[in-house]
């Protein structure tokens, strides 16, 4: 509860900086100092909780489980490196930078209320501020069309999957009566199951796979993901999608556990169809950046599997793939940043230039490949033993399993420009001391995760 | 039939078929005219089932706030007057049949399971009642979303203005050039959905 006001007063200080501080760098500076302090909140929130009892806030609105207070801590871990390493090149998209770090700040009190709601109605307004300062955010640069591209499609998408959330929760409340989701599941099993529930759930999960860009709703993902600033891109990919899937796990976990004979193949099926779509399509793209949109459905392929796997790893898989994932990639948009040319070729010899910039992409790579004593294999490893725990879909893990082997293919594509083809990149910003030590912190974050993943490992 | 049957179907004609015109007709003032019939109609619906309140406020807010913002940014954009461009034949089709599907699907399921009460007794749906569980912290007080809500229309109001506020030189430059790259239809789109989030 603290981060959510914490969140909220930053917020308020950031727009206010706006007025009073003209420098950019400062505002940048104060932003950094504000996450680093929101860091604190989130771990005294997380330490002055009981592990064991939940404490419920405000008639069961909000209920602060352990887990969700370790995934908030987490996360707002990764948005301090985020705006760590790449602070500076927020100033670079626009006039309003302390607009744009309060926005972040909003977003981050949409993560907080989806990590802990236990009321539809917390959810739906959770989803919304997560939702709505990423429309202005990858719109905020004016000047290219597809920046405003990429805003208009993310509303209209956005405000036709939050339709369908709507109805579905409609349905789902005319069914069971309440919009507590722990009272949820006694009711719905008070008597004989409603259909009616049974379709709210399904447009839930049609709105939930829209938020989290899963096939066949993955449409706007990769048009979004470009033509947003790049700085935006990479937050948008990670923390919020992270927060996505938090939620989308919470409520089918929590209310549709008991359910999930009816819904589990449904999901499987998109699952499948979104880790083909993501690594197929992935492999065909030119841009390094629109390359990383596919790269991201695919990613959240992997991460549906433990929306799928209904039992206690699945908490465990879906924090240590939020923060795997989220690290890795966070890395290397940091690096594309640095870069001018978003293609392949842009990359070409890379570590002739640059040695230290290709080897942390290489690792960041390698991990969201998949491969082992990395972040991205523990991940993988948690998400998938998840599901075989429960002891079927098998089908679908095997399956799983050959689409992370291709999408080797178009992850290293990018390695083998840098070290093994002639080229002189062109770097767009100098690559100064601090960001080469940032990016070691990354790269070394990344291996601590896939040699140690206990310690990012919380009780359920 | 009695009153109440003839009332009911009225009211239904008046937001199905405005609904229907506001996505057919082909000039976008029309459709927001359109809307305007559709929502009274959902207004009306409100009074019909006895909650004055929530008919009051769908007057207000949709009817009387919403839809005037929708009006006044179609008089603010270039090229209101003219016709939109007609859909592709294979899009129209589809999204027809898209629809079909979603309305027969859910017009079943509701005409064959029905909802249940919850057996609670019903507060009296008047404005000093709605109001006070809105602000109460007591059983079923719903402060807490009214106080998140307010985060969010303040993000929005944050990005209303970080997107309408001017950029110096080369936005007027760029503005016209969008039409001919993109559909224009899209771009009109864009900006009342804009000016309705406010």
């Amino acid at each position: 509860m603290k981060a959510i006001i914490a969140t909220t007063v930053f917020g308020v200080i950031m727009m206010f900086a706006g007025l009073w501080v003209n420098d950019k760098k400062s505002i940048a500076g104060l932003a950094t100092f504000l996450f680093a302090a929101l860091l604190g909140v989130t771990i005294w929130d997380l330490t002055t909780t009981s592990v064991n009892s939940p404490k419920s806030l405000f008639n069961d609105m909000l209920r602060s489980e352990h887990y969700s207070l370790w995934f908030n801590t987490i996360m707002t871990g990764c948005s301090l490196l985020y705006v760590l390493l790449m602070g500076k090149e927020v100033q670079k998209v626009g006039k309003y930078v302390s607009e744009y770090f309060a926005l972040i700040f909003f977003i981050l009190c949409g993560l907080y209320l989806l990590s802990m709601y236990n009321n539809l109605l917390m959810m739906f307004i959770g989803i919304e501020i997560l939702s709505i300062p990423q429309y202005i955010l990858a719109g905020s640069d004016k000047r290219n069309l597809k920046s405003s591209e990429a805003s208009l499609k993310y509303f209209l998408m956005g405000a036709f999957s939050t339709g369908i959330l709507l109805m579905g929760i409609t349905l789902l409340y005319g069914a069971a009566r309440t919009f507590n989701i722990t009272e949820m599941v006694t009711l719905m099993h008070s008597d004989a199951l409603n259909p009616l529930a049974l379709a709210g759930i399904l447009f839930i999960m049609i709105a939930f796979s829209f938020k989290v860009s899963a096939a066949p709703m993955h449409m706007w993902t990769p048009d979004v993901y470009d033509g947003s600033p790049t700085v935006f891109t990479a937050f948008m990919a990670t923390v919020v999608k992270s927060a996505a899937f938090f939620a989308f796990l919470r409520l089918f976990q929590v209310s549709f556990n008991s359910l999930s004979e009816h819904w589990v193949m449904v999901l499987a099926i998109i699952t499948a169809a979104t880790l083909l779509v993501g690594n197929v399509t992935a492999v065909f793209q030119q841009s390094v950046k629109r390359m990383l949109a596919y790269s991201s459905i695919a990613q959240a392929g992997f991460m549906l599997f433990a929306v799928l796997a209904v039992n206690a790893v699945a908490w465990q898989g879906i924090i240590i793939y939020a923060v795997a994932y989220s690290v890795a990639t966070i890395g290397i948009f940091a690096v594309l940043v640095k870069l001018k040319d978003y293609t392949y070729d842009g990359f070409n010899g890379l570590a002739q230039r640059e040695p230290l910039l290709a080897f942390v992409t290489t690792i960041f790579l390698f991990s969201l490949a998949g491969i082992p004593l990395t972040g991205g294999f523990m991940a993988k490893y948690y998400v998938l033993l998840a599901v075989v725990q429960q002891g079927q879909l098998m089908w679908l893990v095997i399956f799983a399993l050959l689409m992370a082997a291709i999408s080797v293919y178009y992850y290293f594509r990018v390695i083998i420009a840098m070290y093994f083809k002639a080229g002189t990149p062109e770097i767009s910003s100098p690559v100064t001391g601090g960001d080469k030590f940032m990016l070691v912190v990354t790269c070394a974050l990344v291996i601590l995760l896939g040699v140690l993943p206990q310690l990012f490992l919380t009780k359920v | 039939m009695d009153a109440r049957t003839i009332i009911f179907y009225l009211l239904a004609a008046t937001v199905i078929g405005g609904g229907l015109m506001a996505v057919t007709s082909r000039k976008i003032f029309r459709s927001a005219v359109f809307l305007l019939f559709s929502l009274i109609g959902i207004a009306g619906f409100y009074f019909f089932l006895d909650q004055e309140f929530i008919a009051a406020v769908q007057v207000v807010v949709y009817v009387g706030g919403i839809v005037v913002l929708i009006l006044f940014s179609i008089f603010l954009t270039h090229g209101s007057g003219e016709d939109m461009k007609k859909p592709a034949l294979g899009r129209a089709v589809f999204s027809a049949l898209a629809a079909a599907i979603g309305c027969v699907l859910t017009m079943y399921l509701i005409s064959e399971h029905t909802f249940q009460g919850s057996g609670k007794p019903a507060l009296e749906p008047s404005a000093g009642n709605i109001g006070a569980q809105m602000l109460s912290v007591t059983e079923y007080g719903f402060i807490l979303p009214f106080e998140v809500v307010s985060m969010l229309l303040l993000a929005a109001m944050i990005g209303c203005i970080v997107i309408a506020i001017k950029v110096k030189v080369p936005e007027q430059k760029v503005m016209p050039k969008i039409k001919e790259e993109t559909e224009p239809v899209e771009l009109e789109v864009v900006e009342e959905l804009k000016t309705e989030e406010v």
